[in-house]
């Protein structure tokens, strides 16, 4: 786990103007509530935009984007820090491998957060992919048992190659509320999020553009097909997750190694044995004792003890 | 290697996909070799009947596909159909006379098309691949017809089911089947779905299978890799001898590079087709690099169309209306499939081969003499060592 140089933010100034001043807006705003760092762990499986998304949202190419070759097996932690904030944003590889969850990477990315706050988890995923199956429910279970349910909390779902035409002649809206619908479904039973917990159904889905080719404003922005400028709204989303008062996730220890199996239910011990003595020996003992009493003594017992007539 | 993004063997497969036009199922300059094996020559010999009928089989097939390409309206020269009549050339050797040569199979072929006989031509296709890639509406969009439902956000081909349809005179039965799942945990799930596939396949074999997946989704190395040893094993090596790869989404644009630059799209459907293919051979058993006599075409279409075009003729970059091609490309593998079902001929007694035949005999009567001579104990089997 290398420490990383925090290096000043110069990405930020890539953004348009109008992009720059929301988002010194947002910082100032977090600042505020004495919000001084972010930090974001950005998962899903391969292949989906991970690195794409961090290199729009740092403003400078940081990590190595792949189409075809498999991602680096290493997380990276890219740290900006622009006026008194930084923002650590977390890379991870792709944690699906050969049509099953790679552990090992897995691991890796477990011993890499150790003792680190995670602020904001990013899910991310394509909006153009059609199925929802087993391999996006491993992934998201696999989330969930190494940082635990909670960070479903701290969580927001991206969904990339925003700038499509749906096909089939479906409108834009309706196709994508379909698809975070599925989503969402398949993160509710991934992470076994029960229905009372209602804020399941509040993890905000967020749709991203990474490519050159993606729309532009008056302003020079990025936009989505609906006219959102993407980047700002993104951030905007992070924020307001970040300080929606869920506790942020400590990465620590007992986390990563999972409960020791040893020390399990250690204080029932006295009980199960209280409970075994006073309702499994103490009745037996007792049905014992009272069919020796019930029992018509045997006749040489009798015959010894001068009971049974004697006939000599 | 180019800009470091693409594997060195893509260079080679650069034009080795069916777009448009421009598709290579072999090298050019082979392609130069064989045309001139194949014209005609005015060899005299002496052929067997057996012979005769198959040469006469074989010019009937190329007279078939000459006609169909003519009615589809393409010049005979179009490439798909000449590496077919390559290979169709390649099979019978070089004993092609005057009367089985191509000039006389092309005038054959123009005198039935003006004479307007009707020819019967029907396909059987079998179309598999990953869940939600885009078998049905390929079916529908080379139907030109929605006959089988799609969903964008669920499986709905659940069951096999053979879809009919009649299009450009020719009659089509496509194997619709369920998508596979590309999770390890769920290849049980495929195997039911393969089995059932096998089932139906022995009532109507299937002259091409089409094994379809997206452009856009570029997948790392193995990621499919379960799921093709899966098929493999369930329907034997033998399928990738007459599959096509179709890649669909072939409109779309192409992610970016590592340069930040997108990819180019021939380098895109390059690197794609490669992954695949390195897939198929890895999961027939071929450790080797690609084996290239088995080597499926690989064939990219869009179904997504827009109002203004017709179906089938969505917009390729090329802009060349691929459903005509797919046409011929499926065509020219049932009849390559065909001429190697049709029996061979008898080997004719070649006075070198039974010479080397008789030379191998005695040699191996010359050693089971010593061995026998000898008594076991002091003989020694060396490759038993």
């Amino acid at each position: 786990m290398a420490s990383q140089l925090i290096r000043e933010w110069v990405g930020i100034q890539q953004f348009p103007a109008a992009t720059q001043a929301y988002l010194l807006d947002l910082l100032s705003k977090l600042k505020q509530q004495n919000v001084s760092s972010l930090t974001i762990l950005v998962m899903g499986k391969g292949g989906v935009g991970k690195s794409s998304t961090v290199n729009s949202v740092v403003g400078e190419r940081v990590v190595a984007v792949s189409a075809f070759q498999s991602e680096g097996p290493r997380p990276i932690m890219i740290s900006r820090s622009r006026a008194g904030f930084t923002l650590n944003i977390i890379d991870t590889p792709g944690l699906i491998e050969g049509g099953y969850v790679n552990d090992q990477t897995l691991e890796i990315i477990k011993r890499f957060l150790l003792d680190r706050k995670i602020d904001v988890l990013l899910y991310v995923d394509r909006l153009d992919a059609y199925r929802v199956d087993n391999l996006d429910k491993q992934v998201i279970k696999a989330i969930t048992d190494s940082f635990g349910k909670e960070i479903w909390r701290k969580a927001l779902i991206v969904l990339t190659h925003a700038q499509l035409s749906p096909p089939d002649g479906l409108e834009y809206d309706l196709f994508f509320s379909k698809r975070s619908e599925a989503l969402m479904k398949i993160v509710k039973m991934g992470a076994r999020i029960k229905k009372q917990d209602t804020w399941g159904s509040s993890i905000p889905v967020v749709l991203v553009e990474n490519s050159g080719r993606c729309n532009k404003n008056e302003y020079d922005e990025k936009i989505l097909p609906d006219g959102t400028a993407w980047i700002p709204n993104l951030v905007k989303m992070i924020t307001d997750v970040a300080l929606n008062g869920s506790k942020a996730i400590l990465v620590d220890k007992k986390l990563i190694e999972g409960p020791n199996p040893n020390r399990r239910w250690k204080e029932f011990i006295p009980l199960i044995f209280a409970f075994q003595y006073f309702f499994i020996i103490k009745p037996i003992q007792g049905a014992i004792k009272s069919d020796i009493a019930k029992e018509a003594r045997p006749s040489w017992e009798l015959r010894d003890g001068g009971g049974a007539s004697r006939k000599f | 290697m180019h800009d470091g993004h693409i594997v060195s063997e893509s260079s080679k497969e650069q034009g080795s996909y069916v777009y448009g036009g421009q598709n290579l199922l072999v090298d050019l300059d082979i392609l130069g070799d064989l045309l001139k094996a194949s014209s005609c020559t005015e060899s005299v010999q002496n052929l067997s009947k057996e012979e005769n009928k198959r040469l006469e089989d074989v010019h009937l097939l190329k007279v078939k596909l000459l006609r169909l390409v003519h009615r589809l309206g393409y010049i005979p020269e179009n490439s798909i159909a000449t590496q077919a009549l390559y290979r169709l050339a390649l099979t019978i050797g070089n004993h092609s006379s005057q009367a089985f040569c191509l000039e006389s199979a092309k005038k054959l072929a123009t005198q039935l098309e003006a004479e307007g006989g009707s020819m019967d031509l029907s396909l059987n296709i079998l179309v598999i691949g990953k869940t939600g890639v885009g078998k049905s509406a390929t079916i529908n969009s080379v139907l030109g017809e929605k006959k089988t439902m799609v969903n964008a956000f669920e499986p709905t081909t659940v069951t096999v089911q053979e879809v009919l349809g009649n299009k450009d005179g020719v009659k089509y039965r496509f194997i619709d089947t369920p998508g596979l799942r590309s999770s390890g945990t769920e290849q049980s799930l495929n195997q039911r779905i393969l089995l059932s596939i096998k089932k139906f396949t022995k009532s109507f074999p299937p002259d091409v299978v089409m094994y379809v997946d997206r452009l856009d989704c570029p997948t790392s190395d193995l990621t499919d890799l379960p799921l093709l040893q899966t098929i493999t094993s369930l329907l034997g090596s033998t399928i990738w001898h007459n599959a096509i790869i179709v890649l669909t989404h072939a409109s779309s644009t192409p992610p970016d590079g590592p340069t930040g630059l997108p990819f180019s799209y021939e380098d895109l459907a390059a690197q794609q087709s490669h992954v695949i293919r390195q897939c198929i051979s890895f999961a027939i058993g071929d450790m080797h690099a690609i084996n290239p006599s088995l080597r499926p075409p690989v064939f990219l279409i869009e179904n997504n169309f827009s109002e203004k075009n017709e179906p089938g003729c969505a917009v390729l970059p090329n802009g060349q209306c691929w459903r005509t091609q797919l046409l011929i490309l499926c065509y020219s593998l049932k009849i390559l499939s065909d001429t190697l079902s049709l029996p061979k001929p008898q080997e004719s007694l070649d006075l070198r081969k039974i010479y080397g035949f008789c030379v191998q005999s005695f040699a191996l009567l010359v050693v089971f003499s010593i061995a026998t001579s000898h008594s076991p104990k002091t003989f020694h089997w060396s490759g038993w060592k």
